[in-house]
């Protein structure tokens, strides 16, 4: 399983570091910039919280989007889908890049945000909306049957609803402001997120194994 | 062996397979049809990416509803191949070895053992987004017979090549025909000819013709002629060749009624063929 993986990751060829360069590159730069600006290490923390929020939701509808194309629109899908689909091995690779992604975030956010102790909250609001927003995309996928389609569905909601001002940002999207987060809105709120993300994923799963029947 | 009992498969009102039976034992089986026959919604069925709508698929005795693993021995190349553009060919065989449960220690053989198969040994560290249509459908060919599967089914095989790459197929299925159930769907009849020990039409979602290639070609027995250019044709009658012959030129006609002044031919597989899809 693991060599199917890590092929999987491999097919996507050099679109696959995308997501490296944009968290590995990109967000620490953002990052560093902030706290450059705000000339503090609380204020650049809560700045490099926000930060992360909005790339990390919103590169991680890019590995699926990659890794689904060839089972959606390759030539040949058909074959993938008589391996793939039928013999337990989906789960597996479709969650290994939400998997592969949260190792990224967690090893990303662990060394900008949890170095001073007090900045969990905000790695784990944040690993819901990922959830969250790959879930979604992957439903989208197994419903629409393209990947490019909800790609832009997935990259625009995360677009317009970090664009929201506050209130209506928190109320109606799955982001807020990295000030307000706290124990108790991640309770309330991001667990909800959590789970519907959650159900976007089993029922995704459950679409795309019926495909092609 | 194959049992095809039954099988039915419809799409919304359009009923595709309306019926097929049939046993497929060792050798190669060649699959004509006209386009929309029902082909590769078939073979589809046949590697269970189709739930029937009635009938039974079976494996060795294995019904295929009930037992997917009997896909492991099954290698399947469909109407479209071309994935993985940019893996390289070895890693890409590698790929579909692991699919196909091959395990580890046996990979490396068997990828580049079907790779010399299809003679692509020399371009396995190349990747597939560097080879022409023809070598594509070499290493569709490729995964089909990975892992030496016992049956292998092959839609549309050689549509698209061109007549070098049509021979280097025929040499290939020739290369590994031993021991082994063989499906090629196709319309060229031509390649069945060359290649089938057994010959199955299709039409309407239907069998219309199981059999060898010269009882195929005697369904067109006394139905071929050739005759003048300027011959009155009865209305049912086909023309299939053109031919210069000295100073005239002669048609070759399928036909069910006498050709006035047509001189009887011996009939071929293509023939017959269309003597069942015309209904001549």
């Amino acid at each position: 399983m693991g060599k199917l993986l890590y092929l999987r990751f491999r097919s996507m060829g050099k679109l696959y570091f995308v997501v490296p360069l944009a968290l590995w590159g990109l967000l620490p730069l953002l990052c560093w910039l902030s706290y450059q600006q705000v000339k503090g290490m609380a204020g650049g923390l809560v700045e490099a919280a926000g930060y992360l929020e909005q790339m990390g939701a919103l590169f991680a509808v890019w590995w699926p989007c990659l890794s689904l194309k060839e089972e959606v629109e390759g030539a040949g899908s058909e074959l993938l889908f008589v391996h793939m689909g039928q013999r337990g091995r989906r789960t597996a690779c479709d969650f290994s890049t939400l998997i592969w992604y949260l190792f990224h975030l967690w090893a990303l956010g662990g060394s900008l945000l949890v170095a001073d102790g007090g900045f969990l909250v905000h790695l784990v609001k944040t690993s819901a909306q990922i959830v969250f927003m790959w879930g979604l995309c992957y439903f989208l996928i197994a419903v629409l049957r393209s990947t490019s389609i909800p790609l832009m569905i997935s990259v625009g909601y995360g677009i317009a609803g970090q664009m929201l001002e506050e209130p209506a940002k928190s109320q109606w999207t799955i982001f807020g402001t990295a000030y307000q987060v706290n124990w108790e809105l991640v309770e309330h709120k991001y667990l909800w997120v959590l789970g519907i993300g959650a159900a976007f994923c089993a029922l995704g799963r459950l679409l795309i194994q019926r495909w092609r029947k | 062996m194959i049992k095809l009992d039954g099988v039915k498969k419809s799409f919304g009102k359009k009923t595709v397979l309306k019926g097929i039976d049939g046993e497929l034992g060792e050798g190669v089986y060649g699959l004509l049809g006209p386009n929309g026959s029902g082909k590769t919604t078939l073979m589809r069925c046949m590697v269970g990416l189709y739930r029937l709508q009635g009938g039974v698929i079976a494996y060795d005795g294995l019904d295929l509803a009930k037992h997917s693993e009997v896909l492991n021995r099954v290698g399947y190349l469909p109407q479209k191949f071309g994935l993985f553009k940019e893996l390289k060919a070895y890693n890409m065989l590698e790929y579909f070895a692991t699919l196909k449960n091959i395990p580890k220690d046996r990979q490396r053989e068997a990828i580049e053992k079907s790779a010399e198969v299809v003679n692509l040994s020399d371009r396995l560290h190349d990747r597939v987004g560097s080879f022409s249509g023809g070598m594509i459908r070499r290493m569709g060919i490729a995964q089909a017979i990975l892992g030496d599967p016992q049956v292998i089914l092959l839609d549309e095989p050689t549509a698209g090549l061109d007549p070098e790459e049509r021979m280097r197929f025929k040499n290939i299925i020739s290369s590994i025909r031993r021991e082994k159930t063989i499906l090629i769907s196709t319309h060229i009849v031509e390649d069945v000819e060359a290649l089938c020990d057994h010959i199955l039409v299709m039409k309407e979602g239907l069998i219309a013709y199981s059999g060898r290639d010269s009882g195929l070609r005697e369904w067109a027995r006394d139905k071929v002629f050739w005759v003048c250019e300027n011959a009155n044709l009865p209305a049912a009658s086909y023309v299939e060749k053109r031919s210069e012959e000295g100073d005239g030129v002669r048609l070759r006609v399928l036909s069910s009624a006498p050709v006035e002044g047509g001189e009887p031919a011996e009939p071929t597989v293509e023939d017959g063929y269309m003597t069942i899809i015309k209904e001549v």
